[in-house]
C-alpha cells in the first residue's frame, strides 16, 4: 500500500505526510502549553512594556487609587491605552528598571496585606 | 515577538485590529487572533470599548473575505477555461465545483473561525466556483461573528494571562487546520487508490 502510494501518487502522499507531521507538531505544542496552564494560570504574567496601568491594575487586582500613585500618575488624568513603556520614557527611566521597580512595589504591597 | 503585536494594539487601538483581520483574511500572515485577544484584554481593563474592538475586528474580517471572494470570482472563469481545455482536467474541475457548490456554505462558515488559517483559500475557491455572493456573505458573516466574539471574549476572560493563552490557542488552531488538510488529502488519496484498483 505504502509502496503503491509512493510510486503512483508521490507528491500527494508527501503533502499528506507533511500535513500529518504539522498536525502532530502543533498538537504536541498545544498539549504542552495546556499542561503548563495549571501552574502558570494561577500566577499573573510578568509586567511588560506593552501593558497599560489599567491592565496591570485589573490583572493584579490592585485598585487604580493604589497603583497609579506608585507610577507617579493621577488615575483621572491618565489617557487610555498609555503603556508602561511610554510612562517610563516620559519619566526618563529605562523601561526595564521601571518595570522591575514597579514589580517590587507591587510585591511589597502584597507582603503587607 | 508576541509583545510587539500587543504593543501595536495599545498604541493604535481598534484601527490596527481591523487592519490585521482584513490582511489576515487576504493570505498575509498577520497574527490577527493575537491582536483580538489583546483587544479583549484592554476591554476588560477599561482601556478600549467593546463596541470598537468587536466592530473593528468584524468589519476588517468581512471586508478581507469579500476581497478574496472577488479575486476568485474574477480569476475563476479564466483559470477554469484554461483547465477545461483537456477533457481529463475538465471532469475533475466540474466535480470540484459541484462539491463546492453543494458544501461551500458550510465550508465557508467553518473556515472563518474553526480552521481560520484555511479561510483565505476557501474565500478564493468559493468565488472561483461561482458561489452566489449572497450565500457567501451570509455564511461568511455568521462565521466571522463567531471568530471575533470567541477571541475577543477569551482575551477578556484571561486578561491576566494573555501570552499563555495566545501560545496555547495558536498551536491548537494550527493542529486543527493541519488536521483538516490531512483529512482532505487522505480522502483524495483513498479515492485515487480505489480508482487505480478499479482500473487494474
Amino acid at each position: 500500500m505504502t509502496r503503491h502510494l509512493w510510486k503512483r501518487h508521490r507528491t500527494l502522499f508527501l503533502c499528506f505526510l507533511v500535513a500529518v507531521g504539522l498536525m502532530l507538531f502543533f498538537g504536541g505544542r498545544a498539549v504542552m502549553f495546556s499542561l503548563r496552564w495549571d501552574a502558570e494560570a494561577l500566577r499573573t504574567q510578568p509586567l511588560a512594556g506593552w501593558m497599560t496601568p489599567r491592565l496591570v491594575s485589573y490583572a493584579h487586582d490592585l485598585p487604580p487609587e493604589v497603583l497609579f500613585p506608585m507610577l507617579g500618575l493621577d488615575p483621572d488624568a491618565t489617557p487610555r491605552r498609555m503603556t508602561l513603556e511610554e510612562i517610563a520614557k516620559a519619566q526618563g527611566i529605562p523601561t526595564d528598571r521601571f518595570l522591575a521597580e514597579l514589580a517590587a512595589r507591587i510585591a511589597d504591597r502584597g507582603d503587607y496585606q | 515577538m508576541i509583545d510587539l503585536f500587543f504593543e501595536l494594539v495599545s498604541g493604535y487601538g481598534a484601527i490596527v485590529i481591523a487592519l490585521a483581520t482584513f490582511l489576515s483574511c487576504l493570505f498575509l500572515p498577520v497574527p490577527s487572533s493575537v491582536m483580538m485577544l489583546a483587544g479583549g484584554a484592554f476591554v476588560a481593563s477599561g482601556d478600549m470599548s467593546l463596541i470598537a474592538v468587536l466592530g473593528g475586528a468584524f468589519t476588517g474580517a468581512v471586508l478581507g473575505d469579500q476581497v478574496g471572494y472577488r479575486i476568485g470570482r474574477w480569476g475563476g472563469p479564466r483559470l477554469s477555461a484554461w483547465l477545461a481545455r483537456r477533457p481529463g482536467r475538465a471532469a475533475v474541475l466540474a466535480r470540484a465545483q459541484a462539491t463546492l457548490r453543494h458544501w461551500g456554505g458550510v465550508g465557508v462558515f467553518f473556515s472563518t473561525w474553526a480552521v481560520a488559517p484555511l479561510g483565505p483559500w476557501v474565500n478564493v475557491a468559493a468565488g472561483g466556483a461561482g458561489m452566489s455572493a449572497l450565500r457567501f456573505t451570509i455564511w461568511d458573516m455568521a462565521g466571522e461573528a463567531i471568530w471575533v466574539t470567541l477571541y475577543v471574549g477569551l482575551g477578556y476572560s484571561f486578561a491576566a494571562n494573555l501570552d499563555m493563552l495566545a501560545s496555547t490557542l495558536g498551536n491548537a488552531v494550527g493542529a486543527l487546520s493541519a488536521g483538516v488538510v490531512a483529512l482532505l488529502l487522505g480522502w483524495v488519496l483513498i479515492r485515487r487508490v480505489h480508482r487505480d484498483q478499479a482500473n487494474a
